[in-house]
């Protein structure tokens, strides 16, 4: 199989999966993943780890599991997470035949690739994406940072700024590097205000409730 | 109490009472653990079953692999696993892999004891 397909066959996976287990994309979230991850009788182990491991799938023994850093902020999280049901679905003959070894990186390297398209396609579907950037009015070569915090916001999708770049970048929206030193998180608190959880006295009420 | 328990209750009073050559108490075991020495104690004479979370944090604190409360001894076998990761790894992230890998065998191990006893 080539590249190509193999990829366009991890998308369809992902549609497919979508649908069988209900998902929509502004309802997707880490309880949902939770969710599925119990119906398919995958255990979650929240792990202390570097920053370099996200996360990691092991199904020897016919026990499936995935340890997840447990420093993961949400969205790259949700991300690790799904990135490994493919795992799950795709590729646990290979394991257990021990055809992959682990920190084998670039042996690997088109099985994880294909991890990351399906995660991607799981989670904010590319013609979704293209519906809301159309919605938007968004042109290719001509979009601007402010307009990427606009399409966060209006796509309801749990991704990252990160996510959205590749997602631009992929269609030709941006050039891959074009807003590598824009903080966009600090620019939708400039436009947007700072959200409430993230504020002072919203912390200190935490605090104060233990 | 199943055999499983009371051999990882006789390795807890091992690996404590031969904790850098002097021992350390239940008492201080206990704080390091977060828990009290009533229990370090009910876990060393299997009246409580430690958890595998337990295990593994008893594991660090004593700078040994969770295996050895189990019987088998056998070396870990080669691990197949698929990582996410942002790219190489280095050899402490894959220490921490088989640290995992060892974690899960470990929970298997509780799960067969608990279905024995």
């Amino acid at each position: 199989m080539f590249r190509s397909e193999y990829y366009e066959a991890m998308k369809l996976l992902a549609a497919n999966k979508r649908l069988e287990h209900g998902i929509s994309t502004n309802m997707l979230g880490l309880q949902k993943i939770r969710d599925l991850y119990k119906k398919e009788g995958i255990a979650i182990d929240l792990w202390q780890t570097s920053h370099r491991i996200r996360a990691v799938y092991m199904c020897d023994g016919g026990d499936p599991s995935v340890l997840v850093n447990r420093s993961l902020p949400k969205e790259p999280r949700l991300f690790a997470m799904v990135h490994e049901l493919k795992h799950h679905y795709c590729d646990q003959k290979l394991l257990k035949n021990g055809q992959i070894r682990c920190g084998d990186y670039n042996a690997n390297e088109l099985i994880e690739k294909a991890a990351e398209v399906f995660a991607a396609e799981f989670i904010y579907p590319s013609q979704e994406f293209l519906d809301c950037a159309e919605s938007l009015g968004l042109k290719k070569g001509e979009v601007t940072p402010e307009e990427v915090v606009e399409l966060k916001r209006a796509c309801g999708a749990p991704i990252s700024y990160k996510f959205l770049q590749k997602r631009l970048a992929w269609f030709g929206f941006i050039n891959p590097d074009e807003f590598a030193k824009v903080q966009f998180q600090k620019l939708e608190e400039e436009i947007y205000g700072v959200p409430i959880y993230r504020q002072p006295w919203f912390k200190a009420r935490r605090r104060r409730r233990g | 109490m199943t055999d499983i328990y009371k051999r990882i209750g006789q390795k807890i009073r091992e690996l404590r009472t031969g904790y850098k050559g002097r021992g350390i108490s239940q008492d201080r075991l206990a704080e390091e653990m977060q828990t009290t020495a009533n229990t370090i104690s009910r876990w060393e004479t299997a009246t409580y079953k430690p958890s595998v979370t337990d295990l593994e944090r008893l594991a660090r604190f004593f700078g040994v692999s969770i295996t050895v409360f189990f019987p088998q001894g056998e070396p870990t076998p080669r691990i197949n696993a698929l990582l996410s990761a942002t790219g190489d790894l280095d050899e402490d992230d894959l220490d921490e892999v088989t640290r995992y890998a060892q974690f899960r065998r470990a929970r298997a191990e509780l799960k067969k004891g608990k279905r024995k006893g």
